[in-house]
């Protein structure tokens, strides 16, 4: 099962390569809301708690357009019908969070240079420990991620919906990543969130195991 | 039949036991709340025989005593409201007032005559959570079977949870209010119950965007099961926020780590009215869920 | 000797009854029918049969060389084909042929791709995008697809439908084909299909 979800991330990818469906519409809207959030600071100095909060902010809402699509997409196309017809539905569902996964990480590291760039009081003193948190934390986001735009796709009004139905889950992941990137902010260890990162482990962990096993009936006609 | 008249008695019981007895504390309290605060006044049930003029030996409802200054005294038994004196170690009287219950509620600082809201806010917040546990336990159910009325069952559930919700959030939102002075402080408990507010609040979304009753049905269940795993995090999460993030935490002196409820805060009798309130709401919940449950039936039925 | 059995199935949907009651029983070499007015369920049946839908009531078993397939696996074991099947409009033909064995983890050399193209005379275009392909290239693409994994079990949904008369022809000499060493069941309006039915299922009420 292992392999053929591998080669579901793959047939993700080129499709992505060729149509740009999530990756433009994610880049421009960082790029909107960076520059909203630039005009209404102008030079005024935030604290380190409000750029944490401020950075996860951003891709929490960019990942809430971006990640549904895997779902949406197929489905809007008409297209569920081939993927049951050459996988299980596990597949489909480890293929999927392996592909948001590498869309969280990727738009978490875009989201980064923009926000180092433009903003300013943006200073990590602990370079490791805040990559780190973008790892475990495009981790945790994605694993919830991807069962609720298993949910919305089967849904009317998907827009609307996901953010709806995504926050109260993701909200404990947000409050530890923040405070994660503000450790990273003022130049705490790793060995002292360590616990931290332990939480995260065990949300994504049973989040996917979860997820895996109430997949059946979400994707099942 | 009988349920519907159980419950209004219980509650009736349950709303006079929670007005008519008064706040006593004991000397103890009145003496180390006085070391903080000179200027408060803390009511204390006892009895008081004369010593000589103007000067009583007070004994309160624990059994500790004390030298008592006050005039214009009729009674020898009620509520003394007193300050105490820490360099001559004596009470002055400031207010008096009769006591014909044999119950009082123990004196909480910061809360005094507002702890009765506890007997409320608290019960009808767990009975929300209990609400959201029967109604994930019947979307599995429906997920196992595909009987539908484990699906009806769970959306009962649900609204009832979600009322029982919004009626915690403002009762103790109003708690807040003459406690803490505002509203709403993002303190974690007041969070949490926000939080389950909005995973009801998503779960009727979600029904309400899906035409199709097997979709529907499955749906809501799978997304009440991967809301109700979230949960537990927040009972991790909640210490760590107290911790530094953002301000408002309120545990106060007396009760950290647990509040009133599950540490000792409470006295035994105000636990046996605390426990009595629980029960009349989680039966009020019980009987609105079983007639909801019988009327959506027979109007299935019909169609 | 693959055996397809269905008894007692019914299948409700939204509240409606589709169908109920319905059974039957085929082995190699047959072709189930099913036939009926447009609306009647037929394409639900199908895709019941096909493992896409589940069943309200009732159940449907295959069996191989005796022993019972399980329904996870059934994919790996049947060709598919619909009117409403989409393939990846932003692939090729034969890319999307080999991404869909890749996933089902049984891709093949490349000559059999190209021979199955050939087969369905889009050799010539296996290398545009389905984008640009007309509604009759894409139900020959579809046919390719259906049988990308050598089935034992054929399922077709109005199988001429966009297909010229070519088309046709093509469609229909695979059709008897596969009859000789599997099953076929097959969907359908159009009463030049119906001399390959062994079995009947009715669907007009």
């Amino acid at each position: 099962m292992i392999k053929e979800s591998f080669f579901i991330l793959k047939k993700d990818y080129k499709s992505e390569l060729r149509n740009r469906y999530s990756f433009n519409s994610l880049l421009l809207f960082v790029i909107i809301t960076i520059t909203i959030l630039l005009f209404s600071l102008g030079l005024e100095d935030i604290s380190l708690d409000i750029h944490a909060g401020l950075f996860w902010i951003i891709v929490f809402f960019a990942a809430t357009n971006g990640l549904s699509r895997t779902f949406v997409s197929e489905e809007e196309r008409g297209t569920t019908l081939v993927l049951k017809l050459i996988s299980e539905s596990g597949t489909i569902f480890l293929g999927k969070l392996l592909f948001n996964l590498c869309l969280m990480v990727l738009l978490s590291l875009f989201v980064f240079i923009l926000y180092l760039f433009f903003m300013n009081g943006f200073l990590i003193k602990n370079y490791f420990l805040f990559f780190v948190t973008i790892i475990f934390g495009s981790i945790g986001l994605s694993s919830a991620s991807t069962i609720i735009a298993a949910i919305i796709s089967k849904a009317s009004n998907k827009g609307t919906l996901y953010p709806i139905l995504s926050f109260p889950i993701l909200l404990p992941l947000l409050i530890i990543l923040i405070g994660l990137t503000k450790s990273s902010m003022i130049g705490k260890s790793i060995i002292n969130e360590l616990n931290q990162f332990l939480l995260i482990i065990s949300y994504s962990g049973i989040l996917i195991t979860v997820s895996f096993l109430l997949f059946d009936f979400i994707w099942k006609d | 039949m009988k349920l519907k008249y159980f419950i209004g008695i219980l509650f009736v019981l349950v709303i006079l036991l929670s007005f008519i007895p008064k706040i006593s504390g004991n000397l103890t309290d009145v003496k180390f709340y006085s070391t903080i605060d000179t200027t408060k006044i803390i009511p204390v049930k006892g009895v008081i025989s004369e010593i000589s003029n103007n000067l009583y030996k007070f004994i309160d409802k624990d059994g500790n005593e004390g030298r008592l200054y006050a005039s214009n005294i009729t009674n020898k038994e009620g509520i003394f409201y007193l300050k105490y004196n820490e360099y001559e170690n004596y009470f002055t009287l400031k207010k008096f007032e009769n006591n014909t219950f044999f119950i009082t509620f123990p004196f909480i600082p910061g809360l005094e005559e507002k702890a009765r809201i506890i007997l409320f806010h608290v019960p009808v917040a767990w009975v929300s959570v209990l609400a959201f546990l029967i109604s994930m336990f019947y979307g599995i159910r429906y997920l196992k079977s595909e009987n539908y009325e484990f699906d009806v069952k769970s959306v009962n559930s649900a609204s009832l949870g979600f009322l029982f919700c919004i009626l915690a959030t403002v009762t103790g939102s109003i708690w807040a209010r003459f406690n803490w002075g505002s509203f709403w402080n993002w303190d974690p408990r007041e969070t949490s119950i926000f939080i389950l507010l909005l995973i009801y609040a998503a779960y009727f979304a979600l029904r309400s965007a899906i035409e199709v009753e097997e979709k529907k049905a499955k749906l809501s269940a799978v997304y009440s099961i991967i809301a109700f795993v979230t949960v537990p995090f927040f009972i991790f999460i909640l210490p760590r926020i107290t911790s530094g993030l953002h301000p408002g935490s309120a545990d106060d002196l007396s009760s950290p780590g647990g509040g009133p409820v599950i540490k000792s805060g409470m006295s035994f009798e105000m636990r046996i009215i605390f426990f009595l309130s629980l029960i009349a709401f989680t039966l009020l919940y019980f009987w609105i869920f079983t007639l909801k449950n019988r009327v959506t039936e027979l109007e299935r039925k019909k169609i | 000797m693959i055996r397809l059995f269905g008894e007692s199935v019914q299948k409700v949907f939204n509240g409606r009854e589709v169908f109920n009651n319905i059974s039957f029983d085929i082995h190699t070499p047959s072709c189930l029918g099913i036939i009926g007015k447009n609306g009647s369920g037929k394409s639900t049946l199908i895709k019941i049969i096909a493992g896409l839908l589940q069943v309200t009531k009732g159940k449907i078993l295959y069996e191989i060389d005796g022993k019972i397939l399980s329904p996870d696996k059934l994919f790996k074991r049947i060709g598919f084909l619909s009117p409403y099947l989409q393939l990846y409009d932003e692939f090729t033909g034969i890319e999307n042929l080999i991404i869909f064995d890749e996933i089902r983890n049984q891709k093949k050399e490349k000559e059999f791709y190209l021979d199955l193209l050939k087969k369905v005379e889009l050799y010539d275009r296996r290398n545009d995008l389905l984008r640009t392909y007309s509604s009759g290239m894409k139900q020959r693409l579809k046919i390719a697809f259906a049988l990308s994994n050598e089935p034992d079990v054929l399922l077709f949904d109005e199988p001429t439908s966009n297909l010229d008369d070519s088309g046709i022809e093509i469609i229909h000499s695979i059709m008897k084909q596969h009859k000789e060493r599997g099953i076929l069941v097959i969907a359908s309006n159009d009463k030049s299909d119906y001399y390959l039915f062994d079995e009947i299922i009715n669907l007009n009420k």
